[in-house]
């Protein structure tokens, strides 16, 4: 069918996705980037690296729009089923109340999707993904159960769902002074998920989670309710003087977690055991086809895969470049993320190289664009750099 | 602590006639000089629901059977269900001011905070459309309402036909994920321009969904 000349002379507008926050943001000083399809904050001043940001979740409290998150339904029969293929870890034995962290491989074994899956009720789940990789996961499940005749029920609740986190160790004090539930360690422990009301009107579904490395409450509700929820979360914080922290703030909090992103540390060769997350991978259950399990049994012991480590530079003042290359004589991969902590007072980073690299201690010599030749230099260094035994998220 | 409000992904910029408070929701019913049409209303505080199951021809929806095929719609008690895929309906409340209760049966997800929901109503209503998708929304063969699935001002969007010309006027009901309302509707707004399109309240809807034969579910153009 041929297209009107009229489509093609209308005005091509510039559509993007807007959080359910973002007027409250805006307002607030929030300086927006676009990131995928998404308008999100990535620093709430004009210090590109959020000093008071990090440092105020370090030490107090911090709230962050985490809305673009995927947020899915399955369920059905069959639901079970269809996360044990998709996801590498063992889904079947997870509890009511209960979040388990996995991942999704392809059929190479390659990282495509992170995320949090809880058990809301019988054969009821709730899972989140990465932000870029909500667009393809209905599909994705869908391709990789298409033979199976399974009856089960995915429904992309991504835009109908916003998220808040709140984190850092003052964070259960204000959730205490508004929330219509129990929220202690003992009642509401690390790894765990409940549902209970804000102000006894807003409906929340809430996880301990620790993306920042802090004391964290994930709070996932109806995206209509996300402004009120906000306010709400902020005037109850006031004597805290809590703040809000954005994208960037946050990339620095988990990169001193050790805790990766998919597409900064991974990349289409990266494997999950690549990225050190080989503990998720389910290996009981051979019955269970498990995309991406043959070519993981394959990669196993490979000595010429690439390894995520963690890099200390020696130069404690400044941070290379992302993607800064990694050199001898030739190139040996990349820095993947790499700041200032002010948290530790090092420069510290992810990167990926060559498996003979990766040693404990080994001197890696990174060049960066527009360096005239002088190198800088970083050593391989155990992560996670900031909490190590993970009692802060754990309080 | 007092009533807290919950927030529509879009709002206009025209003074406020008329509104109320449902669930925690204001919704207008009229703005101050909604012109003669057409008409863009936002009905994002609908309830909708999702349902999924691989028997759908065999079940009813508060008394109304699921179209046999994708793309097929029926209209009845104000209430809009949708043929998608084989497996999986969508139901749309645009009568009822209160939110139904979701029926306990296994399939169905309500989604009304997934979607911008808007109407397009009045005259000149597919010469805006045609400013801002290739998809044919009048398609004479095909018996109205009818759903189509595809880009809309390059958004994936679910746009329903309601009617092709009814006493000179068109109307459509369009939705697309939340996050895009507003450069939505601005879209929208900038194509409607020359044609006069302003917004108007739910009541400019529920007019002229009486005005529609609910029991004919469509009728021929």
């Amino acid at each position: 069918m041929p297209v009107d000349l009229a489509t093609h002379a209308g005005s091509h507008h510039d559509m993007g996705k807007r959080t359910p926050l973002h007027d409250i943001q805006l307002a607030a000083g929030g300086i927006f980037q676009r990131m995928g399809a998404w308008r999100r904050v990535r620093y709430f001043s004009q210090d590109t690296h959020c000093r008071d940001e990090i440092l105020n979740v370090r030490t107090n409290v911090g709230l962050l729009d985490a809305s673009t998150l995927g947020k899915f339904r399955i369920h059905g029969p069959d639901a079970v089923s269809a996360l044990q293929r998709v996801y590498i870890s063992d889904v079947g034995r997870l509890r009511r109340g209960r979040i388990k962290y996995s991942a999704m491989c392809n059929d190479d074994g390659c990282v495509i999707d992170d995320g949090v899956i809880t058990k809301r009720g019988e054969n009821d789940f709730y899972f989140t993904t990465a932000s870029a990789r909500a667009a393809e996961t209905l599909a994705w499940i869908r391709y990789h159960t298409r033979f199976d005749d399974w009856n089960f029920h995915l429904v992309d609740l991504t835009d109908a769902m916003g998220v808040i986190n709140l984190a850092g160790p003052n964070s259960r004090k204000i959730l205490e002074r508004v929330a219509d539930a129990d929220v202690s360690n003992a009642a509401f422990p690390f790894a765990t998920y409940r549902e209970f009301t804000i102000s006894k009107q807003i409906p929340v579904r809430a996880m301990r989670l620790g993306f920042v490395g802090e004391l964290s409450f994930e709070l996932h509700a109806a995206a209509s309710w996300m402004p009120a929820l906000w306010d709400t979360l902020e005037a109850a914080g006031q004597e805290f003087g809590i703040q809000s922290f954005g994208v960037e703030a946050q990339n620095v909090l988990r990169l001193e977690k050790g805790h990766i992103v998919l597409g900064q540390e991974s990349e289409q060769r990266t494997n999950l055991l690549d990225l050190g997350l080989g503990f998720l991978w389910d290996r009981s259950q051979s019955q269970v086809r498990k995309v991406g399990a043959a070519a993981l049994r394959q990669a196993e012991g490979d000595p010429s895969r690439l390894k995520l480590v963690g890099i200390q530079m020696e130069d404690n003042t400044r941070a290379p470049r992302d993607g800064a290359i990694i050199v001898d004589d030739k190139v040996r991969e990349y820095v993947c993320t790499a700041r200032k902590s002010f948290t530790t007072g090092e420069a510290i980073g992810m990167a990926l190289v060559e498996a003979p690299l990766s040693g404990d201690g080994n001197r890696l010599a990174i060049y960066e664009d527009e360096c005239q030749g002088r190198l800088c230099y970083a050593r391989v260094v155990c992560m996670p750099f900031y909490d190590p035994h993970g009692r802060q998220m754990r309080k | 602590m007092g009533e807290l409000m919950r927030q529509p992904p879009v709002t206009f910029p025209s003074q406020l006639l008329k509104s109320e408070i449902r669930r925690h929701w204001r919704v207008v019913i009229a703005y101050r000089d909604e012109g003669p049409g057409p008409w863009l209303v936002d009905l994002s505080h609908k309830a909708r629901w999702d349902l999924q199951d691989n028997r759908l021809d065999e079940l009813t929806i508060q008394g109304l059977t699921v179209p046999k095929t994708p793309g097929r719609c029926r209209l009845e008690n104000r209430i809009l269900v949708s043929r998608l895929t084989p497996t999986q309906a969508a139901v749309w409340h645009l009568g009822n001011p209160d939110a139904p209760e979701l029926p306990g049966q296994e399939g169905y997800t309500d989604i009304s905070e997934a979607g911008v929901l808007l109407s397009l109503l009045g005259p000149k209503v597919f010469s805006i459309m045609e400013k801002l998708t290739a998809l044919d929304l009048l398609l004479p063969n095909r018996k109205i309402p009818f759903l189509l699935q595809g880009p809309f001002a390059q958004v994936p969007c679910q746009i329903v036909t309601l009617a092709r010309e009814k006493r000179g006027a068109g109307a459509l009901l369009l939705t697309c994920a939340r996050g895009y309302a507003r450069d939505m509707t601005h879209a929208i707004m900038a194509a409607g321009a020359e044609f006069g399109l302003r917004p108007a309240g739910e009541s400019a809807f529920i007019r002229y969904l009486e005005d529609l034969n609910d029991g004919s579910g469509g009728g021929a153009p």
